[in-house]
């Protein structure tokens, strides 16, 4: 829960570049850094774990270039998301046959499995979280495509992104739960970083359509297959057959939103005072036997034992 | 709302599971959502409202409270309300369906009729993430958006002091649990015990603070307490300087000081009854 702090302030100049360079590769991943004027350079590095991600704050006073090679990529390949905010300062990207100027109004993702230069000029004071590729796939499919794309203020919830950023970074540990920050943190980046996905727009297909609305209402009581028909204007025997042509039917689809979402509820912390008949009744359960009965089936374990 | 007159609702639209309405009071006006209003709703939901200018009186629950602009609260359409609007006033009205909301909050309860604003640090993150739905053009995908408020609202939620609900209760025994348990073996530090409950340790203090007690206060009892085993224990050798360090107490008069305090008798006197 504690940050972590690195700072040139104390290091002898003829040593301050692998200090720094060790900094950034111990704190962040292995780059080659090249520093300008290291008898002038001052840097420092505060980060924070929040869980599966970590908040890196940079301030540096001086020119340096970062570089990710491709023979580093080749040595060191522990693969890793960041989004980086610059906050003042001026530099630039050079990232998947791009070259983009960092604006303090703007973010941008960059992914280390791919080379990439990073410049800041004269000054630099940054904020950036750093994430694996795991992590980041569980979140949306979009946000890849967004990589090396500058995401402007000007898009409200790039606003969001880094009205974010800057908002962890100014409280206190204590004040924020880590699992709901990256839980927000990965629905805020879906939508910064959404626009750029080429899939189709779920009206397109009528089985994703339903299945949008179906995900909405899942955990209401006695929802049956005629609400989602009226909120489409089609018939119950037209659903029907939207999901059998998918080789599944709603029961079963409804059946495993359902168990999918108690399990969350249940592997979520914050629920661990929620008894287990409550949790199946908040996902549109009335019986809890027979949701004991249907948890088991589905995961091979009790409700009660996944805590 | 039932008594629309003198309100104008702007706009009004649904982003997947919640609707979204911004609404203008030219005047003060009061909106009662009374017994009879409930038995003809169909389906009642929570109404998430973000006061945007203008000020009001909510009476909820039994309760009465102020609401400023800048402030949000949380209502919930199963018990009647009535919302004052002093002058003029604009508000961002978000209908969530219950099982939304009973998905994202483990307690709802202690969430209702609360004032959600300065006193909340990550207020500002929800006051912002509503405006932008309201903004919104439509093209980012409505599951997300109800999702980001969703959050946005238990982040909020996360911080607000605790009142005792069943609920809370519940969370501060399971909570003792966890110090006692971790406690009991070794010197675990409050922020640890929040992090497994996946809550803030600032919520982990007002929960305790909600039931009475302190979670520092409770800390250093189970310490004391596995300090006057171990003096105790004829296996067990150690001085007494040793066994405050052991248990965590840096400084052996403190030590000697709470110890007496809690159980009325000094270390040594404990070891040679």
């Amino acid at each position: 829960m504690t940050d972590t702090f690195w700072s040139t302030t104390d290091v002898p100049r003829s040593s301050v570049r692998d200090f720094w360079l060790d900094a950034v590769r111990r704190a962040i991943n292995v780059v080659d850094v090249r520093i300008e004027d290291s008898g002038t350079f001052k840097a420092s590095l505060r980060q924070r774990r929040l869980g599966p991600l970590s908040l890196s704050h940079i301030d540096v006073h001086g020119t340096q270039v970062v570089r990710r090679t491709p023979s580093i990529i080749a040595r060191c390949d522990t693969a890793l998301f960041s989004v980086i905010h610059l906050r003042a300062g001026a530099g630039w990207l050079k990232h998947c046959g791009r070259e983009v100027a960092f604006r303090p109004d703007e973010c941008v993702i960059v992914d280390n499995r791919e080379p990439y230069e990073i410049a800041i000029v004269g000054r630099g004071e940054s904020l950036s979280i750093h994430m694996s590729p795991d992590w980041l796939a569980d979140q949306a499919d979009g946000v890849r495509r967004a990589v090396a794309t500058p995401l402007s203020r000007s898009r409200p919830w790039a606003a969001r992104l880094m009205d974010l950023l800057n908002t962890v970074h100014s409280l206190s540990p204590d004040d924020v739960s880590t699992d709901l920050f990256v839980q927000h943190f990965g629905t805020t980046l879906a939508l910064a970083a959404g626009g750029f996905s080429d899939a189709a727009p779920p009206t397109c297909n009528g089985f994703q359509a339903l299945q949008v609305t179906l995900a909405e209402r899942a955990s209401a009581p006695n929802l049956r297959a005629e609400d989602i028909a009226s909120a489409h204007r089609i018939s119950a025997r037209q659903v029907q057959n939207v999901y059998a042509a998918q080789g599944t039917t709603f029961h079963s689809e409804l059946m495993r939103l359902r168990l999918e979402r108690a399990r969350a509820m249940l592997r979520d912390k914050r629920f661990g005072s929620v008894p287990v008949e409550e949790i199946s009744r908040r996902c549109g359960f009335t019986d809890a036997r027979h949701f004991r009965r249907r948890f088991r089936q589905l995961f091979d374990v009790s409700p009660a034992a996944l805590r | 709302m039932s008594d629309t007159c003198g309100v104008g609702i702007v706009t009004q639209r649904c982003i997947g599971p919640l609707q979204v309405s911004h609404v203008i009071a030219e005047r003060t006006r009061t909106l009662r959502w009374t017994p009879a209003t409930i038995s003809r709703s169909a389906r009642p939901r929570f109404v998430l409202i973000r006061m945007r200018a203008g000020h009001g009186w909510l009476h909820h629950r039994g309760g009465e409270v102020p609401v400023c602009a800048g402030e949000c609260l949380l209502l919930d359409e199963r018990d009647p309300y009535e919302l004052a609007f002093v002058d003029g006033s604009e508000s961002l009205w978000f209908h969530l369906p219950i099982d939304w909301v009973e998905g994202c909050l483990a307690d709802t309860e202690v969430a209702v009729a609360v004032p959600l604003g300065i006193r909340q640090p990550c207020a500002g993150i929800l006051r912002d993430v509503m405006d932008t739905i309201h903004a919104d053009d439509g093209t980012s995908p409505p599951l997300f958006i109800a999702r980001s408020l969703c959050t946005a609202l238990a982040l909020t939620v996360d911080s607000i002091e605790v009142r005792s609900t069943a609920h809370s209760r519940k969370t501060f025994k399971s909570l003792q649990r966890t110090l006692a348990e971790l406690a009991s073996t070794c010197n675990v530090t409050v922020a640890e015990i929040a992090q497994a409950h996946g809550i803030s340790s600032r919520y982990l203090h007002a929960i305790y603070s909600a039931n009475g007690t302190s979670c520092g206060r409770e800390l250093i009892r189970v310490r004391l307490e596995r300090a006057q085993r171990l003096l105790i224990d004829p296996e067990h050798r150690r001085s007494i300087d040793d066994i405050a360090w052991q248990c965590g107490f840096s400084d052996a008069g403190h030590f000697r000081r709470r110890f007496r305090a809690l159980f009325g008798v000094s270390p040594s006197a404990m070891r040679t009854a």
